[in-house]
């Protein structure tokens, strides 16, 4: 029961191995053009994020005030900030930042999240009533604004930054899956192993665990683009990556005022966090399209 | 890059970040608009404020007793004359006895009686004022028109205090009617202009006092302004602040980055002023009760480590030079002995630190015991600074962890002790404003935020500026500032970084705008068409 299959229909049966059916998912996934690149701007990414000390040019600390705010050419590829360092080779070990950062985010999100939701969602009765208006009410608030505020009581950091994104996002992972877990909890399979004597911890963990696990995987995605954006919209302001790290919202923020002399400050930061953003919400987009039930079988 | 990708690039970043801004146009009248970086304005009472850009308000809507041109010359204001006691104890006002209120009260000795005694009075809640009004004892009125000032102990820059922004005289109608809230948000002077209305974070509109007669000598306006209505807008991006002047919302912008000041200066449609503000310079404090800055070698290592002239230069574009003593050269009593002290030297620095017994360690940061040379710096200012500061220093084996923090923030580390440096600076028009972060009396402590943030005590350092706040001469008072400056030098406990710069942009279309003694506020009484 963990195959990456939707919710509603847990007993599809099949005469493909399991490896014959990952190939045939690829393979619907490929089939379109933006999801596939997506996955090839991510791909580029990771790689560059994990080979950053072999790709980039420079220490993305070192200034060279000699050389700042000079324009792209051969030697920068992408131009020079205000202290002489090289926008590039910034941009290539930011990426560390904001992947990590996202990715930290959203699991943290989606593990306390999720349980939170399967605790609700199988329980039911009063437990589920108040815990779902407590959500409700959580969700009222504009993320950002939830972070900043969370920030704002911890401090400002990266460390505390995955914290307030993660609890700005743990609302709408609560949701949803307690969303689903009300329609599995009906399934016949629930009945017949609560039937056989299961009780309700392993009831949770080993049949509604794997059976969100679909509706998980497309929110994680579709929620990390907006972790990513998140992230970088409070360095933006100065919460949460602190100099000199190379942080792509921060690097934004440092170029604000140079907007006019040197736009490359601005300009190539946000591209890459526009690519970034971009790219995971399109393998988002195709994901929750092939897991969903309604459209599974086009 | 070709300069059409450049010019799409720009202009699409500044699409994104460009505020939508509403139309001031207003037939027939001129109507200036004032553009300041600011949000964070609480009082228009000159009595209580000590912020620098709330008097960018004050200076427009009161007069005071001594009026003071840009280079801190002297001439009557709303007093035609004065006398010093030979004893420096106490002064004799004559004021002019036709001046009013903007809410019609006659402007008499009772008012500046009233002020002045209101400022000492602990309930209104003086920050800047009751340090510049010095041991102020009582007022003696003589006549309606005729006033005398006593102090506790000499007070020889009485003349200069009567003159500063903080000193103006209040209507005492307008404060009794309004209670200290209502009044620090309907201030009421003698001003060229009147205070009209405010909305907070967004403009205070002010409106011209047509009754004005009183200016001093050395404006070219004389009797009301020509301007009918200031709008002080808020705009605390400084891009978004010049894309305003340029697209000509406003007439004049504040802290105008330096790239902008070249730009515009050159341009044939925009004037330019710079002013080097007089006070405290950006500065570090060093925190000597904790970490490695506990030894002086350390402190004086971190001071050679920094080329501050190539700091400011590339910061500032020449805009602001770099700063060596803990007052601005444009400060009274400014002493140049400063400008010999830690000059730029690697190598300097570098065995000052050796000497200390932090040894080069791996990764290029210097170990003693197995700890890490890592000085943590927790700051709400100019975040370049802090980046340019942490390239030098790592040079020599220093890592300065930077923090950009909160204003709540910073207090609480402050006021814990759990911070090894604290970045500060003034707008002053005094030396003593020494006494503020320097007095052994102003350590912060849990429950009290205050500006030693060196926590450095040394009774020598507050006997010689006691002294000097009631030095009995001029002389006698630079002379006693001077050694304090080159005890404050000697100790190695505080680093200027770079002159405090007020840069201003403006349209062509007006001219007139003058600064105001120590060279931030911008006094607008004066402006009128250029043609």
């Amino acid at each position: 029961m963990t195959l990456p299959f939707p919710v509603a229909a847990p007993l599809v049966t099949s005469d493909l191995t399991r490896s014959q059916r990952a190939l045939r998912f690829i393979r619907r996934f490929a089939r379109h053009t933006g999801a596939s690149a997506g996955v090839a701007i991510l791909l580029v990414l990771v790689v560059c994020t994990i080979l950053a000390p072999f790709i980039a040019p420079f220490d993305p600390t070192e200034t060279d005030v000699g050389a700042r705010l000079s324009a792209p050419d051969s030697i920068h590829w992408l131009g020079v900030d205000l202290h002489g360092r090289d926008i590039f080779s910034r941009i290539v070990w930011g990426g560390r930042y904001s992947l990590a950062v996202g990715m930290a985010t959203v699991l943290l999100a989606l593990v306390v999240g999720s349980t939170i939701g399967i605790f609700l969602g199988y329980r039911g009765g009063r437990v589920d009533a108040i815990g779902s208006r407590a959500i409700d009410v959580l969700l009222g608030f504009p993320s950002v604004v939830m972070a900043i505020l969370v920030v704002a009581v911890l401090g400002v950091g990266l460390v505390n930054v995955v914290i307030a994104v993660a609890i700005a996002q743990i609302p709408r992972f609560a949701r949803v899956v307690r969303g689903a877990v009300l329609v599995v909890k009906e399934q016949l399979y629930i009945d017949a192993a609560r039937a056989i004597g299961a009780n309700g911890r392993h009831i949770m963990v080993r049949h509604l665990v794997p059976n969100v696990m679909p509706t998980l995987i497309v929110l994680g995605t579709l929620n990390l683009g907006d972790a990513i954006l998140s992230t970088a919209t409070l360095s933006f302001l100065g919460l949460g990556a602190q100099p000199p790290a190379p942080e792509w919202g921060a690097m934004l923020n440092d170029g604000r005022d140079y907007m006019r002399y040197a736009p490359w400050m601005m300009f190539f930061p946000g591209l890459a966090l526009f690519l970034t953003v971009m790219s995971v919400n399109l393998i988002g987009d195709r994901l929750s399209h092939l897991l969903d039930p309604r459209a599974r079988n086009k | 890059m070709g300069n059409r990708m450049r010019k799409l690039m720009w202009t699409t970043a500044l699409a994104l970040s460009l505020t939508p801004v509403m139309a001031l146009a207003q037939a027939g009248d001129l109507a200036i608009v004032f553009a300041d970086d600011s949000t964070s304005d609480v009082t228009f009472d000159p009595r209580v404020t000590q912020s620098r850009h709330e008097e960018q308000v004050i200076a427009q809507v009161f007069d005071q007793l001594v009026s003071a041109d840009a280079d801190n010359k002297k001439y009557p204001g709303l007093a035609k004359s004065w006398t010093m006691a030979p004893d420096n104890k106490s002064v004799v006002l004559q004021l002019r006895d036709d001046v009013t209120f903007h809410d019609g009260t006659k402007f008499d000795a009772e008012a500046v009686k009233f002020t002045f005694d209101t400022i000492v009075d602990p309930a209104t809640g003086s920050q800047g004022a009751i340090d510049m009004i010095g041991p102020y004892e009582g007022s003696d009125i003589l006549g309606p028109y005729e006033i005398r000032i006593r102090y506790k102990r000499p007070f020889p820059t009485a003349i200069d205090s009567f003159s500063e922004n903080e000193l103006s005289i209040v209507s005492p109608t307008a404060v009794k009617k309004l209670g200290g809230t209502g009044f620090a948000q309907a201030p009421v002077g003698t001003g060229p202009f009147k205070f009209v209305s405010w909305e907070k974070n967004k403009q205070i509109v002010l409106e011209r006092n047509p009754d004005y007669k009183w200016g001093a000598p050395f404006y070219s306006t004389q009797g009301p302004s020509k301007v009918a209505r200031i709008i002080h807008r808020f705009i605390p991006n400084a891009a978004t602040r010049v894309a305003a002047l340029e697209s000509g919302e406003v007439h004049y912008t504040d802290l105008t980055p330096p790239l902008d000041m070249r730009r515009l200066g050159d341009s044939s449609k925009y004037d330019t002023m710079t002013g080097v503000a007089s006070g405290v310079p950006f500065s570090l404090m060093f925190n000597v009760s904790r970490g490695p800055l506990q030894d002086i070698k350390v402190r004086q290592a971190f001071m050679y480590a920094v080329d501050r002239s190539r700091l400011s230069q590339n910061l500032f574009f020449g805009y602001a030079k770099a700063a060596w003593g803990p007052i601005a050269p444009s400060t009274p009593a400014y002493w140049k002995g400063v400008e010999e002290y830690y000059k730029f030297s690697r190598e300097t620095a570098g065995k000052l630190l050796e000497e200390a017994g932090w040894k080069m360690g791996s990764g290029g940061i210097r170990e003693k015991d197995g700890q890490p040379l890592q000085i943590y710096y927790p700051t709400l200012l100019e975040p370049e600074t802090s980046v340019a500061l942490q390239a030098d220093l790592k040079r020599v084996g220093i890592d300065l962890k930077v923090e950009n923090v909160t204003k709540a923030k910073q207090d609480e580390l402050i006021i814990n002790n759990q911070y090894d440096v604290g970045g500060i600076r003034w707008v002053y028009n005094d030396p003593s404003v020494l006494r503020i972060p320097f007095d052994s009396g102003n350590i912060p402590e849990p429950g009290k935020f205050k500006f030693n943030w060196m926590r450095w005590k040394s009774p020598e350092l507050d006997k010689v500026l006691a002294a000097a706040s009631t030095a009995a001469s001029l002389e006698e008072r630079t002379k006693l500032y001077a050694d304090a400056q080159k005890m404050i030098m000697d100790a190695a406990v505080f680093m200027p970084i770079h002159d405090q710069i007020q840069t201003i942009a403006s349209s062509k279309k007006v001219v007139g705008a003058r600064f105001a003694p120590g060279n931030w506020q911008v006094r607008l009484y004066d402006v009128r068409p250029a043609n």
